[in-house]
């Protein structure tokens, strides 16, 4: 570490950055008021310290030396059809007419976006003078009830994001891709709000993506869900960072009644990356799947939060998550179900399974009940461990080769989570993407 | 479901006043300076004879404790305790050391007796092989230790550790805050400063102690904390286990037990800990009981060392309590067993610590938790594997029953993995008993409230059967007596 005493720590810069970004706001804007609020509370409680029970595992100010200059390094890419059909994600899974939305450094991109008029699903940028009500409303709700330090520095910095409505009724399933590639070093924030009416349908479809190893980015990015009754919508999320990216994401979900959520994500890279998740179940009857993938590797840390809390009757969730870990990774997976005292008839489940592949690799994980209602089914499993060898002495004697037999055994470990994906077209797609991640996995590297 | 209605009722009518130990006994006390200051512990040290470098101890530990603020972290709520208005040492009058049973004050027996302490009958029995010797502290000194004599043949040293400290000086200045260091958390420091006494075990080498040693703590005195500081070293291929057993009466006022226990096994040595707790809970409004915040640790410092806690708690209005094994030699093992009821409004935020070092290390966990009337009840564990822990091993089980709707059950593991080779696991349930459970006893002719008990016992057999034969009658008749109207 270079760290000199003239140096002034992280935690000093991001704040004088906020207090030149409130300045500079505009104080007629709808969210001037809810930015300086922000402010406020992100200048009494600064960034969150190991002492903080949700960041105990997660020393940000360890990662984070200096915040990175934002620079011009690579310009941007053209050609919108080039530039899409580099992702394996979208090539296979696009049908022609879907909409995609393309950030670079935290700024939407139309000219690489496709946006089609739609009737069912409007969308508007968040750097629009003015926001549409039902985001406005939205947003302050989230706001209002929330004091979590990185969500408040979120709310104060953010400068882009896509504001998707989906309207009530809108029984054809829509794609929504939201791409976000790092192009460049810098300090980027943005915000989506997604609202999805009543009986509506929607995949939404994420993928981040450092355009190159050497691009230096720090960004916080969130996403607030609102979604209605008797709805279905599923979110798939891929991440695959370079190693010194650092992000923290944050993802806030209001459920209402009789609707399915299903969330799968995989997540690779990154010198840190934190992945909060807050999942309100506030309707009855509601169906909702959480899972992911975590593949580290290099120095890479990746830390899973994840609260959900059952606030109606006769709700279901089930989370799933697994990491592999290998090199010096560390992984931290801090999962809550918490079943309020109306909740009754609550069936919840999580799981939280890590393979530790190297003597320098760590996982920590602390999966966390709390109920209180009685007439429920609550449960949680946590397992670290190795592949075993008796496994892997079986398959050898059988004349797979030793890579070949690790490789056969991660993959077991981990393709259990696809059956939660519940959209076939996409589980094909990520089924592929997670095939070819871990044929890199005896190789050390996750990175596509 | 008429038989939830009915249990729900059945728990409405737990009446903690049903609290069989409820009593104080009238004795004259001797007690130090109001509130905790260096003249208190002055006065402490001073009233048990202690030599100077037991007293720069003590002091020591409350410079440090001087530094620490209490601990909020617990899922635990209680008004906040002034220490300044508290004794920190009260002491039965008439202790002189009695040689036998009948030197002792016979209220105190009584009292015992009351307890169902069987002091007399184990003497009677003293040439039987079940014996129980009993170092029994009443509030703070250790009034009588019984089998002294007969465990002293072998070579066991059992007795008080205020005379532990005045007569094996070198095992105490060697082994005491070895496990616990000083400063480890504000309660443990304050223990201390102002422990007053507790027992003292001190197992030979290649010795299988032929008896099961206990320990009745009481709480007699108003207002005065009890600081218990408790030590077992079992020297290299021994073996003792150790019984706790706590009741104490009924007051308005929260009264504070901070107690420090510390279990050392060296190599091949086996130390089997096990304890019942049945401190006056509170009413059934929450009012009074025990604040219970205790540090209990383990350290499997020898190779092939066990160390094994079984626990249940019953009583105490606020629980907060972790005992722990750092599994440092090589093949060491951990166990730990727990029940713990909480009733009326009752807090528990219970757990253990299974630190993996050495190679090869196991441990185990089983904690069943059941959460009846206003009460919460949390379990708190952590499970870490070393860098250099290989093949550490860790199963963890927690269960927790919900009866009513208005108590709460928590789980909080913390698991942590910096080895290859550990295998850890972990799974928690929680849920209620189930009406199908009940319809099928109802279908053969046995009642709800018979149904419940036979459920709630066999929900808790996994660790009732850990408890050594002498304590499981007991620890029966507590789960029954904590659940008493629900469980029949």
């Amino acid at each position: 570490m270079s760290t000199t005493d003239i140096q002034i720590s992280a935690e000093e810069q991001i704040l004088s950055y906020c207090k030149k970004n409130i300045a500079t706001q505009d104080k007629k804007h709808c969210f001037y008021n809810s930015r300086l609020g922000a402010y406020e509370l992100f200048k009494r409680d600064g960034l969150p310290g190991v002492k903080n029970e949700n960041w105990k595992y997660t020393n940000i100010l360890q990662k984070l030396e200096t915040i990175p200059v934002r620079s011009q390094i690579h310009s941007a890419p053209l050609n919108v059809n080039n530039f899409i059909n580099n992702f394996d994600i979208m090539r296979k899974l696009r049908d022609t007419n879907d909409t995609v939305l393309v950030f670079m450094d935290g700024k939407m991109q139309e000219q690489l976006s496709l946006l089609y008029e739609k009737r069912n699903i409007e969308i508007s940028s968040l750097k629009d003078d003015v926001i549409p009500e039902w985001a406005n409303k939205i947003n302050n709700k989230k706001h209002s009830e929330n004091e979590d330090e990185l969500f408040n520095l979120n709310t104060l910095l953010m400068e882009d994001g896509a504001l998707i409505n989906v309207k009530k009724n809108n029984i054809r399933i829509e794609n929504v891709y939201i791409v976000h590639v790092g192009n460049n070093n810098g300090f980027y924030n943005y915000r989506h709000i997604i609202n999805i009416e009543d009986h509506a349908q929607v995949n939404i479809i994420e993928l981040k993506i450092s355009n190159k190893s050497d691009i230096d980015a720090l960004y916080t990015s969130s996403i607030i869900w609102s979604i209605g009754n008797h709805c279905v919508v599923n979110n798939v999320k891929y991440q695959a960072h370079n190693q010194i990216t650092i992000g923290f994401n944050q993802q806030y979900a209001d459920i209402g009644s009789n609707t399915e959520f299903n969330s799968f994500t995989i997540s690779s890279g990154s010198k840190l990356l934190r992945e909060s998740r807050n999942i309100n179940c506030n309707g009855s009857n509601s169906n909702i799947s959480i899972s992911g993938v975590n593949l580290l590797d290099g120095n890479s840390h990746i830390d899973t939060f994840l609260s959900v809390r059952h606030k109606a009757p006769n709700t279901i969730s089930r989370e799933k998550y697994k990491s592999i870990i290998n090199d010096n990774a560390k992984g931290v997976f801090q999962g809550n179900i918490i079943v309020d005292q109306i909740a009754q008839k609550t069936i919840a489940k999580q799981s939280i399974d890590a393979l530790i592949l190297s003597s320098h690799a760590e996982h920590d994980a602390k999966p966390e009940l709390e109920i209180y209602a009685d007439d429920v089914q609550c449960g949680h499993g946590a397992t670290t461990g190795q592949i075993s060898q008796d496994s892997l002495f079986y398959l050898k004697s059988r004349g797979i080769p030793e890579d070949e037999a690790r490789r056969l055994l991660i993959h077991a470990f981990v393709t259990d989570t696809l059956d939660e994906i519940k959209d076939k077209k996409i589980l094909e797609t990520f089924g592929d993407v997670m095939n070819n991640m871990l044929n890199r996995v005896s190789k050390g590297n996750f990175n596509v | 479901m008429p038989a939830v209605k009915e249990t729900v009722k059945q728990v409405d009518e737990i009446s903690v006043d049903k609290y069989k130990f409820g009593w104080s006994t009238d004795f004259d006390v001797e007690k130090s300076p109001i509130g905790l200051s260096e003249d208190t512990i002055r006065f402490i040290s001073k009233k048990k004879n202690e030599p100077e470098w037991m007293l720069e101890w003590r002091l020591d530990a409350f410079h440090r404790y001087n530094t620490m603020t209490e601990p909020e972290w617990a899922k635990v709520n209680y008004p906040k305790i002034n220490y300044d208005n508290m004794y920190f040492y009260s002491a039965p009058k008439n202790v002189e050391g009695p040689k036998s049973l009948d030197e002792v004050d016979p209220e105190l027996l009584k009292t015992y007796e009351k307890l169902g302490i069987p002091l007399k009958e184990q003497e009677m029995l003293a040439g039987v092989k079940k014996n129980i010797a009993v170092d029994a502290v009443f509030d703070s000194v250790s009034v009588v230790t019984t089998f002294k004599d007969k465990l002293a043949e072998d070579g066991i040293i059992f007795c008080s550790i205020s005379e532990a400290i005045q007569n094996h000086p070198d095992l105490v200045k060697k082994y005491l805050s070895s496990v616990v260091p000083k400063s480890d958390n504000y309660y443990s420091a304050l223990n201390s400063a102002v422990f007053t006494d507790g027992s003292f075990v001190y197992i030979p080498p290649d010795t299988r102690c032929p008896m099961e040693l206990s320990t009745y703590f009481r709480i007699n005195d108003q207002n005065t904390g009890q600081f218990e500081r408790t030590l077992i070293i079992a020297d290299k291929g021994s073996y003792v286990s150790y019984l706790e057993g706590c009741t104490a009466p009924q007051r308005d006022e929260n009264q504070l037990h901070a107690a420090v226990v510390e279990l050392i096994a060296l190599e091949n040595a086996e130390i089997k800990y096990s304890t019942v707790q049945n401190w006056y809970p509170g009413d059934e409004n929450g009012v009074g009981g025990i604040y219970n915040f205790v540090t209990k640790r383990g350290d499997c410092r020898g190779k092939n060392s066990k160390i094994s806690w079984t626990q249940v708690e019953t009583g105490s209005a606020v629980t907060w309590k972790y005992p722990s094994c750092i599994l440092r030699g090589d093949n060491s093992v951990g166990e730990f067993y727990s029940i713990a009821i909480s009733n009326s409004y009752q807090q528990i935020d219970s757990g253990t610590k299974m630190i993996h070092l050495g190679k090869n290390t196991t441990s185990k966990i089983i904690s069943k938790g059941i959460s009846a009337g206003h009460s919460s009840n949390a379990y708190r564990g952590l499970v870490s594997s070393h860098r250099k822990a290989e093949n550490a091993r860790n199963f963890t089980q927690c269960d927790s029953l919900l009866i009513g709707n208005n108590c709460s059950a928590h789980t909080v593991p913390y698991i942590e993995t910096k080895n290859p080779t550990t295998i850890f696991e972990h799974e928690a349930t929680t849920s209620k008993i189930s009406d199908d459970q009940i319809f099928y006893c109802g279908q053969r002719g046995i009642n709800v409230e018979v149904a419940i008990a036979l459920i709630v016992n066999g929900f808790c057999k996994e660790v009732l059967q850990e408890l050594p034969m002498e304590f499981a009658v007991e620890a029966q008749k507590l789960v029954g007596i904590s659940l008493e109207g629900s469980v029949g």
